[in-house]
């Protein structure tokens, strides 16, 4: 494991990021929450995920400076984004960041359509407290899995909120994702919230109708 | 248009997207003030300033919206 190299992603590791995303919006699945929240294809949401990307606007999920990537002789393998809630060049809460890279750089006509989806999506919008560090969207490539990666890039996120002064790490998983729940338990998170949409169509929409809030202090 | 027939467009607006017909603006607004001003509403928010005052915001400019006092004066520089 000698030479593995974690460290900030740049716009080079753009295809990866895009990659990231998808996979843990779709956690396993096929459902792509995103795509189908705007009535938009895989491909053509990924192609709006790079226009988002590219931006390179900081403080939120869709930020290339939030992800910290390992990498093995060149080639990177896993991916995971961390950022302080509010704490950005303007100090917009991410929702607002995210929602306003979303609205920019999405067609008009496409960002209408998911005003009818209002319901299904809005159970699962979990509000993030302002001041925590936030993670989302890991990912880490399959043959690559069970490595500790995800863990090494978890403790360099912590040691940047640590210098911070920022002691409250939360992140939040779908329940069909056991692994996931399991990687975060073993990096001494633990859930803290439940989140359930009763909505019936919101399981064809997103990965589960339950997503957990899990929290570790340092 | 003066300042006050921008706040009552947005007003109308407001009490639309967020589904609450009570809301009265007032410039230090902020999301958390308003029940339902999440990150769906608030794009579709701004989606509809927009296409009302036939305007459109650059990123900057969307990324400095921080209360809705922001929101008057970015559409009212707009329009003049």
């Amino acid at each position: 494991m000698e030479d593995v190299i974690i460290r900030k992603a740049t716009i080079e590791d753009i295809d990866f990021l895009v990659d990231t995303i998808v996979s843990a919006e779709k956690s396993g699945t096929n459902n792509f929450g995103l795509a189908k929240l705007f009535d938009i294809t895989e491909e053509e949401m990924r192609m709006f995920i790079r226009a988002i990307l590219d931006e390179e606007i900081d403080g939120c999920e869709f930020s290339v400076s939030s992800f910290i990537v390992a990498e093995i002789r060149g080639k990177v393998v896993s991916a995971f984004a961390g950022w302080v809630e509010g704490q950005n060049e303007d100090g917009l809460p991410s929702a607002i960041l995210k929602s306003n890279l979303i609205g920019y750089c999405l067609p008009l006509e496409n960002v209408k359509k998911s005003q009818a989806k209002y319901d299904i999506v809005r159970p699962l919008q979990i509000e993030r407290e302002e001041g925590t560090y936030q993670l989302e969207y890991s990912y880490t490539l399959p043959d690559y899995r069970g490595k500790g990666f995800l863990g090494q890039i978890i403790g360099a996120h912590e040691k940047k909120a640590l210098l911070i002064g920022v002691k409250k790490i939360q992140v939040h998983v779908f329940d069909n994702n056991p692994a996931a729940i399991k990687s975060y338990e073993n990096n001494g998170f633990a859930v803290v919230r439940r989140f359930e949409s009763d909505n019936p169509e919101t399981s064809s929409f997103f990965p589960s109708n339950v997503e957990l809030l899990m929290e570790k202090n340092i | 248009m003066n300042r006050n027939e921008i706040c009552e467009k947005l007003t109308v607006i407001f009490q639309e997207v967020f589904g609450d017909n009570s809301i009265v603006l007032r410039d230090d607004m902020t999301a958390s003030d308003v029940e339902n001003w999440d990150s769906l509403t608030h794009m579709l928010m701004i989606t509809k300033v927009e296409e009302v005052f036939g305007i459109k915001f650059k990123l900057k400019e969307l990324n400095k919206l921080k209360m809705v006092g922001d929101l008057i004066a970015s559409v009212e520089s707009k329009l003049q």
